[in-house]
């Protein structure tokens, strides 16, 4: 799981071209958006597309448990690991 | 290339400008917009941000024959392959983009105005930056940037040959002059670069920016101020 966290931090840092940001600057369990690691929707939207193509996944931009998947990197990767298909 | 005296030697053409320019670094924006900047982006960002512009919320007209062209190639590619085109992109994908972003990290709400035109870009800048002094605007910011074209649209136009960006503050003054008559004889046209050429080479008296449509610069006996 450790390794799928760090993985995931990567392709949040490469999709999102977060300069100067490494994996270890990223807190797990802080929030992504807003007062966490300061993304907005736009990159919401990109993150569902980049999970899309790496893991084969579809988050709904509208539903509430999308909103629950994005809260931190430790959720996202919960997700990534109980419903990927490639 | 980004000091002032590099620039009076290249208005005096004693050096040419390089397509081997490092993309600029735009230190002064926050990380987070900085990020969906391209390089033709970042240079006019940093143009936006020069210490010596002292940007303080004027009116912002950005000038550019074609904008972030590699952006909207990236769309139309992932578009014919995938079918999926980045959202990232897109929402960077119009033309006044650039300032829009500047104008959010300066958390600025005066006006933003983006221009495109094929020659006379430099003229239309000045009269929509004349019309914002006009309308009370105390200065206004003039941003004009380009770069060259990816190669696929190299065979359809003229090109920029490198990726420039150059800030210029407007007010109303003395030291220029745009006139329309019959200074009409010349058939040049300058576009973006000669413009800021004319206002740094302070020999030259006149720039034609319409060719025989017979718009023209001139610049004014210096006793009459400065505009």
């Amino acid at each position: 799981m450790l390794a799928l966290i760090d993985e995931i931090k990567t392709l949040i840092i490469e999709t999102l071209n977060l300069e100067d940001v490494t994996v270890a600057d990223i807190d797990t369990d802080a929030p992504l958006f807003a007062e966490g690691l300061g993304l907005d929707s736009i990159d919401a939207l990109e993150l569902g597309v980049a999970l899309h193509k790496r893991y084969g996944l579809t988050l709904s931009a509208e539903a509430e448990e999308t909103r629950q998947h994005f809260a931190s990197v430790r959720h996202l990767t919960d997700y990534v690991a109980a419903h990927r298909n490639r | 290339m980004d000091d002032a005296d590099k620039w009076q030697d290249w208005a005096r053409g004693e050096v040419s400008l390089s397509d081997h320019e490092e993309t600029a670094a735009v230190r002064m924006m926050p990380p987070l917009l900085r990020r969906r900047a391209h390089p033709l982006g970042r240079a006019a960002l940093e143009a936006l941000y020069a210490p010596a512009l002292g940007y303080a919320n004027q009116p912002i007209v950005f000038c550019s024959r074609h904008g972030e062209m590699s952006r909207s190639l990236v769309i139309q590619h992932a578009l014919a392959e995938e079918g999926q085109v980045s959202p990232q992109e897109f929402s960077m994908a119009v033309h006044n983009a650039i300032p829009g972003l500047f104008s959010i990290a300066k958390q600025s709400r005066a006006p933003v105005v983006a221009l495109a035109s094929e020659s006379q870009l430099a003229l239309s800048g000045i009269i929509e930056a004349l019309a914002q002094l006009a309308d009370g605007a105390p200065s206004v910011i003039l941003v004009f940037c380009d770069a060259p074209l990816p190669m696929l649209f190299r065979h359809f136009i003229d090109n920029e040959p490198v990726c420039f960006a150059f800030a210029l503050e407007m007010t109303a003054g003395k030291g220029y002059r745009l006139v329309h008559g019959d200074t009409a004889l010349s058939t040049e046209t300058a576009s973006s670069l000669p413009l800021l050429r004319f206002v740094l080479d302070e020999t030259q008296n006149a720039l034609p920016l319409a060719g025989t449509a017979g718009w023209q610069l001139l610049r004014l006996a210096p006793e009459s101020g400065h505009a």
